[in-house]
C-alpha cells in the first residue's frame, strides 16, 4: 500500500520514463538490450541475497535520464520460510542506488524506526525531490504522528482492545 | 565495541569453542566512554588486534571491512560485534570476513534489528538470522539465532566455521539462552507486541494517552 503511494508520487512529481521495469527477487532484470528507462523495485528487495551488488548492477543498466524507485521495510515482522534476510535504513537504501547521480531518500513511520522506507536514484539527472511533492506518503506520515484512536508504543501503534489483550495475557508477578 | 549481552555471548563462545588466534576484532573502537566495551579482557594473554574504520580507544589499525589488508587466511578468530549495520555493503564485508579467516577459524557477528537509528557514524542495514546464514554462506558450519520475539528479535547473532563444525545451539550459550528466556517469560511484565513493559509504563501510557485516544474514538476520527 505505501509501496504503491510512493510509485503514484514519484510518477506525478517526475514522470516515469519508458520503459518501466520491475527486477526479479534477485535484482535481475527482465530486459535483454534495452535499457529501462525506469526500475520499480518496491517488493522483495529485503530477499536479495546481495542487495548492493544488485542495486550497483541496475545502476549500469539505467538509462541516460532514467529514475531507479526503491521501497523496504524497516519495522517488520521476519517472514518465515528463509527469504527475509534484510531490514533498510534510509541511509542503506540510499547505499543501495549509490551508483546513480542523485539519490533521494525518505521514509513513513517512526523517525528513528520507520515502518517502511523509499530511495529513488536519478541518472545524468538532478531529482528536486523534497517530501511536499510525495504528497500520499506526506499524508501518510501524518496519519502515522496523529495515531488517531491507538495508542504510540515506540514506533508501533495499539488498539485499546490490543494492550488490554497484551495485559490480560501476561504473567503477573504472584504476592 | 560490545554491549553486555554480547560480551557474554562471547565468553560462553570461548568457553565452548576453541577460538583461534589471532582474533582480530572489527569494530573495536570503544564509542561510548561509559560502556565497559573492551573485549581484550575475555582474551587476556592472546594476540588481539582491535581494528575499526576510524582511529580512537580499543583501534589497534584503522581498516575498512570491504577491502581489508590482512591477507588470506590471516585471522583465527574474526569478531564483527554489533557493527556490520553501519558498513555500507555487508556482503561485501562478510566476503572479506571468509577470506581473511584462516582454515579451522571462526568468524562472529552480532547486530540489532528492532532497534532504531544510530550512528556511529551512520546506520546502514538490519539483519533477520536468514541474514546473517546468507552472509555466512561459503563457510562451512553456520549457526545465527535471534533473541527476542521471533518475529522481530532484539539482536541477532551469527557464527560462521571454516572447515570446521561447530555443534552450537542455544542452550550450549548461557547468556543468550538467559536474555531469551527473559523474554519468553516476561515476570511482571505487559507483552505488548515484540516490547516488554512494566505494569508502571502501562499505566503511564494509559494514563497520558487515553484521555486522546478516546477522544479520538468518540469523534470518529
Amino acid at each position: 500500500m505505501l509501496a504503491r503511494m510512493f510509485v503514484d508520487d514519484v510518477a506525478a512529481a517526475l514522470g516515469l520514463p519508458e520503459p518501466v521495469v520491475r527486477p526479479g527477487p534477485d535484482g535481475a532484470l527482465p530486459l535483454g538490450e534495452t535499457r529501462p528507462g525506469a526500475i520499480v523495485w518496491t517488493e522483495g528487495l529485503e530477499g536479495c541475497p546481495d542487495p548492493v551488488g544488485a542495486g550497483r548492477a541496475l545502476a549500469d543498466a539505467l538509462a541516460e535520464g532514467g529514475l531507479c524507485l526503491l521501497a523496504a521495510p524497516m519495522l517488520a515482522d521476519v517472514r518465515p520460510g528463509g527469504g527475509d534476510l534484510f531490514r533498510f535504513t534510509p541511509s542503506g537504501l540510499g547505499s543501495v542506488l549509490s551508483g546513480l547521480d542523485d539519490v533521494w531518500t525518505g521514509a513513513v513511520g517512526d523517525p528513528a524506526h520507520p515502518r517502511c522506507v523509499f530511495a529513488v536514484g536519478g541518472r545524468g539527472r538532478s531529482l528536486g525531490l523534497t517530501a511536499d511533492r510525495l504528497p500520499r506518503l506526506a499524508e501518510a506520515q501524518r496519519e502515522h504522528e496523529r495515531a488517531a484512536g491507538r495508542f504510540r508504543v515506540g514506533p508501533l501503534r495499539f488498539g485499546a482492545g490490543e494492550l488490554a489483550r497484551a495485559a490480560l495475557r501476561s504473567r503477573w508477578p504472584s504476592r | 565495541m560490545a554491549q553486555p549481552l554480547i560480551r557474554g555471548f562471547v565468553r560462553d563462545l570461548a568457553a565452548r569453542l576453541e577460538l583461534p588466534g589471532p582474533i582480530v576484532e572489527f569494530g573495536a573502537l570503544q564509542v561510548e566512554a561509559e560502556q565497559e566495551g573492551d573485549l581484550r579482557p575475555l582474551f587476556a594473554g592472546r594476540d588481539f588486534t582491535g581494528c575499526d574504520m576510524r582511529p580512537g580507544p580499543g583501534v589497534d589499525r584503522v581498516e575498512d571491512l570491504r577491502s581489508l589488508s590482512f591477507g588470506d587466511g590471516e585471522v583465527g578468530t574474526a569478531l564483527c560485534l554489533d557493527t556490520l549495520e553501519h558498513c555500507a555493503d555487508p556482503v561485501a564485508a562478510c566476503r572479506e570476513l571468509r577470506r581473511v579467516t584462516a582454515a579451522g577459524g571462526v568468524c562472529v557477528l552480532s547486530s540489532v534489528l528492532l532497534f532504531g537509528i544510530h550512528g556511529y557514524p551512520d546506520d546502514f542495514f538490519r539483519f533477520t538470522p536468514d541474514g546473517f546464514r546468507s552472509l555466512l554462506r561459503g563457510f562451512d558450519d553456520v549457526w545465527a539465532v535471534g533473541i527476542g520475539d521471533p518475529r522481530n528479535p532484539m539482536q541477532v547473532v551469527g557464527v560462521g566455521g571454516k572447515g570446521r563444525t561447530l555443534g552450537l545451539s542455544l542452550g550450549a550459550l548461557p547468556s543468550l539462552a538467559a536474555a531469551q528466556r527473559d523474554w519468553d517469560e516476561a515476570p511482571g511484565r505487559v507483552a505488548v507486541g515484540p516490547f516488554r513493559m512494566t505494569p508502571r509504563e502501562l499505566l503511564g501510557l494509559l494514563v497520558s494517552q487515553g484521555p486522546r485516544v478516546a477522544r479520538d474514538r468518540l469523534t470518529g476520527r
